[in-house]
């Protein structure tokens, strides 16, 4: 568990913060709502930590300077790009099974029902946290994830529903920025 | 008589040619002699004593081991030869070891040893018993000397062995094949015979092919390539299983080579460069990992750059480098978190509700690179944040340059 920094969010959550050692999944229709904002506290905690990150194939460029203005440490900061769709889950997989591992965040296209059982295996391995954005589309799907989540922007801020939470109830949570 | 301070063991094994030997033996001692094809000398008098006796060397020997302990290198050899298994440790007692030995302990030429039987003599100490100066004269010098060596009486120089600077070992299979586990298997005796060279000399690979011959067909090369010098069949066979695994092999194997080009230090280099608390080999193993499946472009870290353009703000930079020095650069908390490849023309601007701005990035006149725009943070009619500019120059197009995830 790693503390959101949220305080909303952190209430719902069971532990009160994000589940380390398991996938959460973020379900987005677009990029560009504060998908990365909502998880920076936490990536910089981790950092600060001493445990490196892997960000396997984000859709665009993470910009530097913007990373570090947050206090990111950027020597923890690994960026994997698959040249090919049918590596990625491999990807994945190995950033989260590497000892010490801290958090995976990953823009995978479409996950099957035994890959993602692998990555939550993977993850409960090293007791990294997982983060998996994903397309609504595959909201449906079953999952072992511990976390699953729709993200929206509002005008102040995010909606989150948590629809599903283990250890928890699902709800929805109402962030604004600070 | 001297007094002799070394202990030497002579060591042979039927079947293990005595270079391989000497690796081996280098794990014990950095003085090691070849003698000839025939066995393998080694000065372990400060191994005995490090590990408190005799036996803690012996025990590491091969079963079909034939092997002998005594003060002088040349007494090590006869007594290999003639009476196998003896341990002499103590100067005084080489003469009479050494005299129930029979002649052919010697290995004298064939002639000389004709005429020493013709004189009746059939053990050493018959030798030891002749005055000196006769025995010079009636089996000559050179016997007399080696006489002295064995005894310990006369100095008894080694060409020292030292281990070659680079690995080529070779290995013909039983029966072809072409299964990832039955080649990955039959690599590990090189891969033992690498990490003995490898533990006798202190040092690392980087570097390593592997060759598969196949019959009627040019050989299959496989090049690993590693992010530290390492000492370890593990991170190898692991490497060379990702390298199999995407390599199509036209044939069946029937033979393997392993190549090291260059033995190199075990550096602590690559082990810093994530700087984490992790322990450093496993995220250079990761690092690897997805090196040898991904290809070297898949894998980059960012730093800051110190330049106003944001496309020029950063520098994605290969994570086995060693990083910069970390430069601080001022960042607006209004800048975003992706920046798109290149800034793509917008259509559209109604769709924007302008939030902040304009920052105006005026920069790089005198490179070329020139710059002059502002730069607003706008909201999509979907919600999401953008980061887009307007040209101050004709002909003041509006662009979309980054997202704000």
């Amino acid at each position: 568990m790693i503390a959101t920094a949220w305080p909303a969010l952190d209430a719902v959550l069971p532990g009160g913060g994000w589940p380390s050692g398991a996938l959460t999944e973020i379900f987005i229709q677009r990029y560009g709502i504060g998908e990365i904002r909502l998880l920076l506290p936490a990536l910089v905690r981790i950092a600060k930590e001493g445990d490196p990150q892997s960000w396997v194939a984000p859709p665009l460029m993470p910009y530097a300077p913007a990373l570090m203005a947050a206090g990111l440490d950027l020597n923890r900061l690994l960026v994997v790009r698959p040249p090919k769709r049918t590596e990625l889950a491999w990807s994945i997989e190995a950033c989260l099974r590497a000892e010490g591992c801290g958090a995976v965040l990953a823009w995978p296209p479409t996950l099957s029902m035994l890959q993602l059982r692998r990555l939550q295996l993977a993850a409960a391995s090293s007791g990294a946290c997982a983060f998996l954005f994903r397309a609504g589309q595959s909201r449906k799907q079953p999952s072992p994830a511990a976390l699953r989540m729709d993200m929206t922007p509002t005008d102040q801020g995010l909606m989150l529903d948590l629809f599903k939470v283990r250890g928890g109830k699902p709800c929805t949570v109402m962030l604004t920025w600070v | 008589m001297g007094v002799i301070k070394g202990l030497w063991l002579c060591l042979r094994v039927p079947g293990v040619p005595p270079a391989r030997l000497a690796l081996q033996a280098f794990e014990w001692s950095s003085r090691v002699s070849l003698e000839g094809d025939e066995a393998v000398l080694v000065e372990v008098g400060g191994s005995v004593r490090l590990f408190g006796g005799v036996d803690a060397i012996t025990r590491q020997l091969p079963e079909d081991a034939c092997w002998a302990l005594a003060p002088t290198p040349l007494g090590a050899l006869w007594l290999m030869r003639g009476a196998p298994g003896t341990v002499v440790v103590d100067s005084n007692c080489l003469p009479s070891t050494l005299g129930v030995l029979p002649l052919a302990a010697l290995a004298l030429e064939p002639k000389l040893h004709e005429r020493l039987h013709g004189f009746g003599l059939r053990h050493v100490h018959g030798l030891l018993r002749l005055p000196r100066a006769s025995l010079a004269r009636r089996v000559g010098q050179a016997l007399l000397d080696a006489l002295r060596k064995a005894l310990g009486e006369l100095a008894d120089p080694r060409p020292e062995w030292h281990p070659a600077p680079q690995f080529r070992g070779h290995r013909e299979l039983e029966y072809e094949t072409a299964s990832d586990a039955a080649l990955l298997r039959a690599m590990e005796p090189l891969f033992a015979d690498l990490m003995a060279l490898l533990r006798a000399t202190g040092r690392g690979i980087r570097r390593c092919t592997v060759v598969m011959s196949h019959r009627d067909q040019a050989p299959t090369r496989i090049r690993i390539g590693l992010l530290e010098a390492v000492r370890s069949t593990d991170r190898l066979l692991e490497q060379l299983a990702i390298h199999l695994s995407r390599t199509p092999l036209p044939a069946p194997v029937v033979a393997l080579a392993l190549h090291a080009p260059r033995l190199e230090l075990v550096a602590e280099s690559a082990r810093d460069l994530f700087a984490t608390r992790a322990s450093g080999e496993s995220w250079v193993g990761l690092l690897e990992r997805l090196r040898a499946r991904l290809g070297d472009a898949a894998l980059f870290q960012v730093q800051v750059h110190a330049d106003h353009r944001p496309e020029r703000a950063f520098h994605a930079r290969v994570p086995w480098d060693k990083p910069t020095p970390p430069i601080t650069i001022e960042c607006s908390p209004h800048h975003p978190l992706w920046l798109l490849p290149a800034p793509e023309p917008v259509a559209d601007t109604n769709r924007y509700r302008l939030e902040r701005g304009p920052e105006r990035i005026e920069y790089g006149w005198w490179d070329g690179g020139d710059v002059q725009r502002d730069y607003f943070v706008a909201r999509d009619d979907h919600g999401a944040r953008h980061w887009i500019f307007q040209e101050r120059r004709p002909p003041y197009g509006w662009y979309l340059h980054g997202l704000f995830g």
